[in-house]
């Protein structure tokens, strides 16, 4: 008898238990992408994290919005003009609908850019400071400038310049935008729901009618529910996985550059990497070959300055042989400066497998030149306090994600940057990158190529490889599109 | 019925624990290879005459970063259940043998601790002071300490009563004396038993503090942390999954084994 | 009733401890969560707005209060990096450790009580020293390694099992695989030995001798005894089942309890990590507390201790 009771229960509790755990939905409409990490806010005036942003891309809309050449295209704003004075910006804006119904209008749009600039509420407004006052005029949006500024018309299409309801009040949680998909639900550390908005204003649908953004911070993990059809997508493969999934008849691998540029971030105003000759060894002493072929697996391009050869115009590729590999040069170098031991603290941030791993290699490679790196891997929140604000380190190692413009990826290394953590200070510098805002093309990417060299001769940081993007699909998902800024076009994808 | 005679578990556990000092303590002279030795282009080469347990990710010899490893793991647990067992000790001879006020207020305070998951303070610790070797042991000690309070205790209460111990009483002899010569040596079995688990106990939890990537940091070597890099290399080289957890489990057996032959030798008397 | 009263008294005071310790913990912390929010692109400006909003300025004393009047009303405080109520965030990722705790406990019980009976009625047989020898490997190799082990073999090689995940039913059955194990080895070990005592027990002969089948004698005198000693080293096993979760979720990728707290240990979040601390530590003393009653329940002994 008791025996049958508790069989019972065993069999009550395991139903109630299939019950209340989510099948995987198997309808061909729905996309599940593996991302590694939660946002950070969908507010776009709070927002800074990349993991925000790609998925941000599709929830809202700015004036205008990038494709994936980097050139900037009509989005919210249906065409736009550029006074000869090149101080005002007029938008002309678009019958377009938020996705809670309303219309969007030129009010939601004036509300939304004076709040990015106001440095009390924007993230980013110290890079809006060009902007002197923005009003609407009908169906037109005015910005003007205190001075021409060429850069700023791409920052219309950053997250930070999105427009959402002016009367919305919980935008971290709960996002309203424009964009071809609405938010639908968040569950931290699970997953983030979509569903494709049918007013959006483009004539042409989306495939996808739902999308599911599935945070599997562990891309081992993220593979294997690929496998298994958890998981259609994952837009940023660990390239040490590559050999669980290539071969794999079931799926479609793609590479390109991720304009990302990563590097070892040296501390120039640190008492001993003061010393040029001391940088220089650090400099000569990696091997960029063999960080690519072990850290990232052979998916990478080198580089050896603070652009990424993603951006050919403005490139510099003439800097590979200022500091080629010469542990011997490196060694010489330091004994001239009067060092024959050195040690250093070498802050890795544990969240980027990548860059641990690099790290790890650079730390044996210095090791053969006799500097020593004491690895320590922090978590990012410490990283951001020691080695972005505090400026409080001697080595680490991060990637710069690319921006649509050089100027917003160069401005970082002037010497009064609040985003300048590498110290570095070069008067030449900081002259040529203010020299560069207002002047025509040609004569622009001269001076972005002399920075460079700037850059990279007086050892800002040793520039080490653009990690090329590695896109995991089951075999059936087409369309991805690669853009040179860090988003997942989930309305190009179908099936 | 001979079987029973010969105490096999004390016999295995000696021999496997002393297989893993060996090796360990010979990595502190000697390594086939440079532990930290990278030749990226002789990764994951399979074992073989010239790399023994084979190689990792970074062409790193196995057997060599095991030998180290295991100097890792075994400092932390060694140091770490040492302090924790004299502090233990102390403790729970005081609360056992002097006042009912100090007995009530200690064992009280052990009991607090004791609630406390340990596994819970270390990633407490671990916030507080980055992750390292630190506080893992601190942890351990911690979890260790009212554990062996507890044990101490209750065996001097025991012994405390017994004819012998007071006799010796009556005689006047110093409670120093009574301490260390009639209830110490007495209570010594239950308390090695238990020094034996937390030897296991302390090297599971470096293993898995530092597969979750919250112990040492490379390029030092620790059991755990190579299961962890090597967790996705698994189909490509299973030797670097299969040595490592085979380290940790026969380390954590040799203990295991030893306190069941403690046991079975007590339990003969 | 003394019984208990006592047992309430040494839980409330225990829970107050944790808690100290907890918020005192968290507290010194070297870390700056407003940093957190800000991200790479902060000014010191803004970051003092946060600090003020988050009531970092603020007395220790007054914040201690205020965060346990908080949790006795259910209100664990915000989380920083996610920005919603942590309870919210408990709540989500609390079901799916609870099962996977509990499916590991039912299975190991399921594993250990005939395997243990099995053995101690070949008691003393190679067969039992054999294993014995299993049942300790099994107690010796870590839980997560099993876990990597499985996924190898029942999701790379075979495929037969998601390697992980939270998809499916079936997405379960690994890791509660390598939860289970180990502790059934225990738990075999246990049931083994108290059976082995059982046997040697006056009532037992009695009750054979009086022609009891076997299996009938087994089940009713002794499994009660021996459910006793399983529970007295439940709160043990409880305990490492919590530690085990959080490690074999890391394993499978599951989004419960364990990778919520490490990502907030990582990231700094400072209500999270205190609220999960604080609510591990009262799930573990509350079912300790019911398991005492329990053994009370079974064994009138301990009662009249």
């Amino acid at each position: 008898m008791k025996n049958k009771k508790a069989l019972r229960l065993i069999v009550i509790v395991i139903s109630l238990f299939i019950l209340t755990v989510p099948m995987a939905a198997a309808n061909e409409k729905v996309l599940n992408i593996a991302v590694q990490a939660d946002p950070d806010s969908f507010d776009p005036t709070r927002s800074v994290a990349a993991a925000t942003v790609e998925i941000a891309f599709n929830i809202y809309e700015g004036l205008v919005k990038a494709n994936e050449y980097g050139e900037l295209e009509a989005a919210l704003a249906t065409h736009w003009e550029i006074d000869p004075s090149q101080t005002v910006y007029t938008f002309y804006l678009r019958d377009a609908y938020f996705h809670n119904g309303q219309k969007v209008t030129v009010d939601d749009v004036v509300n939304a850019i004076n709040r990015a600039r106001d440095p009390q509420i924007g993230q980013k407004a110290g890079e809006y400071q060009a902007i002197e006052s923005v009003y609407g005029e009908d169906n037109r949006v005015i910005v003007k400038l205190r001075a021409p500024h060429g850069p700023l018309i791409y920052e219309f299409a950053d997250l930070a310049m999105a427009i959402y309801p002016k009367d919305a009040a919980n935008l971290a949680n709960q996002p309203i935008g424009t964009g071809p998909y609405k938010f639908v639900e968040w569950r931290p550390n699970q997953s983030i729901k979509l569903a494709r908005f049918d007013e959006h204003w483009a004539d042409a649908k989306p495939y996808f009618e739902e999308v599911n953004f599935r945070i599997i911070p562990d891309d081992h993990s993220a593979i294997l529910n690929l496998k298994t059809g958890f998981v259609d997508l994952i837009p940023r493969l660990d390239a040490s996985l590559l050999h669980q999934v290539e071969g794999d008849p079931r799926i479609n691998v793609l590479a390109a550059p991720m304009n990302l540029v990563q590097l070892l971030v040296i501390n120039n105003q640190d008492p001993i990497l003061k010393d040029l000759r001391v940088r220089q060894a650090i400099a000569l002493a990696i091997d960029r070959e063999e960080i690519i072929f072990g850290a990232a697996w052979g998916n990478g391009d080198p580089i050896y300055t603070g652009l990424s050869p993603a951006m050919p115009k403005f490139y510099n590729d003439s800097l590979e042989d200022v500091y080629p590999y010469d542990p011997d040069r490196a060694k010489k170098l330091l004994a001239e400066a009067g060092y024959d031991k050195l040690e250093f603290t070498f802050y890795l941030p544990a969240q980027y497998s990548l860059h641990v791993n690099t790290g790890e290699i650079i730390a044996e490679q210095l090791n053969r030149v006799g500097i020593k790196a004491n690895i320590e891997i922090i978590d990012w929140g410490t990283w951001l306090d020691k080695v972005y604000t505090q400026r409080d380190y001697q080595l680490s190692i991060v990637g710069l994600t690319g921006k649509l413009d050089p100027h917003a990826i160069l401005v970082r290394y002037t010497s009064d940057s609040s985003r300048n953590f590498f110290n570095f200070d070069n008067q030449e510098y900081d002259r040529i990158i203010a020299e560069a805002i207002d002047v025509p093309d040609e004569q622009r990417v001269q001076l972005y190529r002399q920075a460079q060299k700037i850059m990279t001769e007086n050892v800002a940081g040793v520039f080490i490889m653009d990690p090329s993007q590695l896109v995991i699909t089951s075999k059936d998902l087409k369309g991805w599109k690669n853009y040179p800024i860090y988003v997942i076009d989930v309305a190009a994808l179908y099936r | 019925m001979r079987l029973k005679k010969i105490n096999f578990p004390l016999i295995l556990g000696c021999l496997f624990i002393l297989i893993v000092f060996v090796v360990t303590v010979v990595g502190f002279f000697y390594t086939p290879y440079d532990p930290n030795q990278m030749a990226i282009r002789n990764r994951f080469i399979a074992p073989s005459k010239t790399n023994l347990f084979g190689t990792d990710q970074y062409g790193r010899d196995l057997l060599s970063r095991i030998m180290v490893g295991g100097q890792t793991t075994l400092t932390v647990s060694i140091i770490a259940v040492t302090v924790g067992m004299v502090i233990g000790i102390t403790l729970g001879a005081i609360a056992g043998y002097t006042s009912h006020a100090w007995d009530e207020f200690l064992m009280r305070i052990a009991d607090g601790i004791y609630a406390f998951p340990s596994f819970l303070l270390a990633l407490l610790l671990v916030t507080i002071l980055g992750s390292g070797k630190t506080p893992i042991i601190i942890a351990i000690i911690i979890g260790n300490v009212p554990v062996f309070m507890r044990i101490t205790r209750s065996n001097f209460l025991k012994l405390r009563e017994m004819d012998y111990v007071m006799a010796a009483r009556a005689i006047g002899a110093s409670p120093w004396r009574i301490v260390f010569k009639h209830l110490l040596p007495n209570a010594l079995g239950p308390i090695l038993v238990q020094g034996t688990a937390s030897f296991a106990a302390a090297i599971l939890a470096e293993a898995s503090l530092s597969y979750l990537g919250i112990g040492v940091q490379p390029p030092q070597a620790s059991w755990g942390r190579m299961l962890r890099e090597a967790q996705s290399f698994a189909t490509l080289a299973p030797w670097t999954i299969v040595f490592p957890g085979i380290a940790i489990g026969l380390s954590v057996l040799g203990f295991n084994l030893i306190g069941d032959g403690i046991n079975r030798y007590n339990s003969k008397d | 009733m003394k019984f208990i009263a006592e047992k309430l008294i040494s839980f409330i005071t225990t829970i107050i401890f944790v808690s100290l310790i907890t918020f005192l913990a968290i507290q010194v912390l070297p870390g700056d969560p407003s940093l957190l929010i800000l991200g790479t692109e902060g000014d010191p400006a803004s970051r003092e707005i946060i600090r003020e909003q988050l009531g970092l300025n603020e007395n220790i004393v007054v914040r201690y209060f205020k965060w346990i009047i908080g949790v006795f009303r259910g209100d664990l405080g915000q989380s920083i990096r996610y920005s919603v109520p942590v309870r919210d965030l408990i709540s989500d990722a609390l079901p799916l450790t609870l099962w996977l705790a509990f499916l590991a406990v039912i299975l190991s019980l399921v594993i250990s009580i005939p395997l243990g009976i099995g053995l101690a009625v070949k008691g003393g047989s190679v067969l039992d020293l054999l294993g014995s020898l299993i049942m300790q490997i099994g107690m010796s190799v870590p839980a997560f390694w099993i876990g990597i082990l499985l996924i190898q073999l029942f999701a790379v090689k075979l495929q037969w099992l998601p390697p992980g995940g939270y998809g499916s039913f079936v997405s379960f059955i690994l890791p509660v695989l390598a939860l289970a194990l180990p502790r059934a080895a225990v738990l075999t070990r246990v049931v083994r030995a108290n059976m082995l005592d059982e046997f040697r027990e006056d009532y037992l002969r009695t009750a054979r001798s009086k022609g009891l089948p076997q299996g009938k004698v087994l089940y009713k005198h002794a499994l009660r005894n021996v459910a006793i000693s399983i529970f007295t080293v439940a709160g043990i096993h409880l305990t490492q089942l919590l530690v085990g979760t959080i490690v074999i979720e890391q394993v499978f990728s599951l989004p419960g309890l364990g990778q919520l707290l490490l990502a907030a240990v990582l990231q700094r979040d400072l209500p999270l990590v205190q609220g999960l601390v604080f609510i591990g530590a009262v799930l573990i003393l509350t079912a300790n507390l019911c398991f005492d009653f329990l053994i009370a329940a079974l064994d009138p002994r301990v009662r009249f201790e």
